[in-house]
């Protein structure tokens, strides 16, 4: 396989606050492969933007990378200053889809010179081949080429997201991070952008990372995800094999817990208590105060990711894996894994 | 279910909104352009009875909710509580409608008083209503609310208390003193979903137990669905659809309902959806006249769509849809449009 798009490895990231250094994101480390869809999914405050902003450099002021790698396509990128990210990496390898989009778009401007100065400073293309390339990426979100020259202001709130989508694919990017893309949106709408997003990947290679509190988005468009808790990584595989049988005590109770509109009779399961405040070094399972599971060890030490050894490269931070495993689903493996397993191989 | 007389009925309630007009529109006498809400609206809550809304942002439901309390002042058509018209409320029959009927709202942030701890906000709330201020009284409340230790809660403020917890005071605030109907407007789409199995799970034991109606309103067909006996789906100020919960899930006739709980991203495994046909946002309810509201985003868009559907019978739902007309009877309609329904259904 050739090199993975974007390799995060052991990423620590804190913010100093008033009170102390918070550690948003501990230890976390993941890939994503050429063409890949990769979830990262969690609740508020569980890290996911931060690793986001670290992606593209875009930390707020007080946050910092305390150790840990970012590999964009091989090349160590967790250094570099502003400029050097402007000049190798946003836009032309990695775009960036924010939450509410349709506040990203410059009023005063056309998108079509938006475009065109996002070409001259990140790749250095002129702007007729700016438009050009920006009208076909129009043409791939349902737009009419013909309205590359209006303003933000004659769209819908819709249409600027898909705009915005456009902008972010028209530089050829290899992977887009989407940060909560959708949430602002109504369902319908929500679907719309989807097809549109069906459409990029089966026209480009274009690999995502997209961010998201709602598990079932993951479901129906990642190939890959991991799932996150107080800045650890719980639980990290394909989607298939981890949705089918979660094994990290908190990816269980986070399935148990979302309602399903097609099964209104479902006994929804609470994830008990909030999640802690991570001051300092993390050395302990942030889980540990929510989780029916927990012994002594998990507040001692910090569980490393563990290989579940279902033949795909489903893997679980836990100390007492099959403890869970047992009792959760009673010692007999659920008939959908070994079927997941034989299609994700 | 529902027997006898219901508690609150709402019949072809109407809320208009004035666009604001400039100074040239008044001198050139340009009719004021009205943005029609909630237009027509009826439907009837009986005691114990839980009642859903769901629409996309924008479709009026949270102004029915406001007109409901007596926030907003009905442009047209009636509420009436208990057989009596809100419009011929008084002083003090206000006041005891507003002890009767409570309101959750959405952002559990900002509905409470920053500066009172939760007793105050409680004893605050008994003092309006006339009630005893008694420790034993906000005790059990907060235990009801599964706020244990009470005491542990009582002389925080706010900000001290998670968003669950907070959405816990706020319904313990209403339903201290007593109500007959709870109106809840999105009161989990704020709350992580590890919280929101367990305030829905909360709210619908809650309304078991003290003998409630509810009504609640959302955009989230997913959350509705755990809580309500029936639902009513809004679109640009108007119901087009209202059924038993499980019956409109399962089986949604208009089409508006199909797309949306079509849209809805599914997380089961052996759920292989398609994404959305319907294309473009709904738009701006101002002065949009005669016609089905849906039609320029219908699949199923025909002429007579041109003429307003009203809600009818049809398979144990009400819809308002030419599809399910037999327009001969409700219209007097022409045989072609009676040939097109033979051809429709």
């Amino acid at each position: 396989m050739s090199q993975p798009v974007l390799e995060v490895s052991d990423l620590t990231i804190q913010y100093s606050t008033d009170g102390g250094s918070v550690t948003a994101v501990s230890d976390a480390s993941f890939t994503i492969d050429e063409g890949e869809y990769f979830g990262l999914v969690g609740e508020s405050g569980c890290g996911k933007s931060t690793v986001a902003r670290a992606v593209i450099g875009g930390l707020d002021d007080n946050g910092q990378i305390k150790s840990g790698t970012i590999r964009v396509n091989g090349e160590e990128i967790q250094d570099y200053t502003t400029e050097e990210m402007n000049e190798r990496v946003r836009w032309k390898d990695i775009s960036f889809i924010p939450q509410s989009s349709m506040n990203n778009l410059d009023p005063l401007l056309r998108i079509e010179k938006q475009a065109q100065k996002l070409a001259d400073i990140h790749a250095d293309m002129p702007p007729e081949e700016a438009s050009e390339r920006l009208a076909e990426m129009f043409e791939i979100v349902g737009l009419s080429e013909a309205r590359i020259s209006e303003y933000p202001h004659q769209f819908s709130g819709g249409m600027q997201q898909r705009a915005v989508i456009a902008l972010a694919l028209f530089l050829d990017p290899d992977l887009i991070v989407a940060d909560e893309p959708t949430t602002a949106l109504d369902v319908i709408m929500q679907d719309q952008m989807f097809k549109y997003l069906d459409k990029v990947r089966e026209e480009l290679d274009t690999s995502m990372m997209l961010i998201t509190h709602d598990v079932s988005l993951i479901y129906e468009n990642c190939d890959k995800l991991a799932i996150m808790h107080s800045g650890q990584v719980a639980e990290y595989g394909y989607t298939d094999t981890v949705l089918a049988e979660p094994r990290h005590p908190y990816s269980i109770q986070l399935k148990q817990a979302f309602p399903d509109v097609h099964n209104p009779d479902k006994d929804l399961a609470t994830v008990k208590g909030s999640p802690p405040k991570t001051m300092g070094e993390v050395d302990y399972c942030t889980f540990v105060d929510r989780c029916p599971w927990a012994t002594e060890d998990c507040s001692e030490h910090a569980p490393s990711q563990q290989e579940i050894g279902d033949g795909s490269l489903h893997t679980a931070a836990c100390f007492r894996l099959d403890e869970v495993y047992r009792d959760r689903y009673d010692g007999e493996p659920a008939l959908q894994d070994q079927q997941n397993q034989g299609s994700d191989l | 279910m529902s027997t006898g007389r219901p508690i609150l009925e709402v019949e072809n309630l109407k809320r208009y909104f004035d666009q604001s007009t400039s100074i040239l529109d008044t001198l050139l006498r340009r009719d004021r352009e009205r943005i029609q809400a909630v237009d027509d609206v009826s439907f009837a809550l009986h005691e114990n009875e839980s009642v859903g809304i769901i629409g996309e942002s924008g479709c009026g439901k949270s102004t029915l909710l406001e007109t409901l309390i007596g926030l907003q002042t009905p442009t047209d058509g009636r509420i009436r509580y208990r057989d009596q018209d809100l419009a011929e409320f008084d002083r003090s029959e206000w006041k005891q409608y507003r002890g009767d009927v409570q309101i959750i709202f959405q952002d559990p942030f900002n509905t409470l008083n920053p500066k009172m701890t939760i007793r105050e906000s409680l004893e605050e709330q008994l003092g309006i209503h006339d009630m005893g201020k008694e420790d034993e009284r906000i005790h059990e409340i907060l235990r009801e609310v599964e706020l244990h230790p009470p005491e542990k809660y009582l002389d925080r403020v706010p900000d001290q208390l998670s968003g669950g917890e907070l959405q816990r005071v706020a319904i313990a605030r209403a339903l201290i003193v007593e109500p007959k109907i709870l109106l809840a407007d999105e009161p989990v789409s704020m709350l992580d979903v590890s919280t929101q199995a367990s305030v829905l799970t909360m709210l619908a034991d809650l309304r078991e137990k003290r003998d409630l109606s509810l009504i609640y309103i959302s955009h989230d067909l997913s959350t509705v669905s755990h809580v309500c006996d029936t639902i009513n789906v809004m679109y640009l100020g108007r119901i087009v659809e209202r059924s038993e919960t499980r019956e409109l899930l399962e089986n949604p006739k208009h089409p508006y309902s199909q797309a949306l709980i079509q849209a809805i991203p599914s997380h089961s495994l052996d759920h292989d959806r398609e994404r959305t046909k319907i294309e473009g946002s709904p738009r701006d309810p101002i002065d949009i006249g005669e016609g089905c509201r849906f039609r320029d985003r219908c699949p199923e868009r025909m002429d007579v769509c041109e003429k307003t559907p009203h809600l009818i019978e049809s398979e144990g739902h009400e819809v308002a849809c030419h599809l399910y007309y037999d327009h001969e009877e409700y219209e007097g309609g022409t045989d072609e449009v009676a040939q097109e329904m033979t051809g429709e259904v």
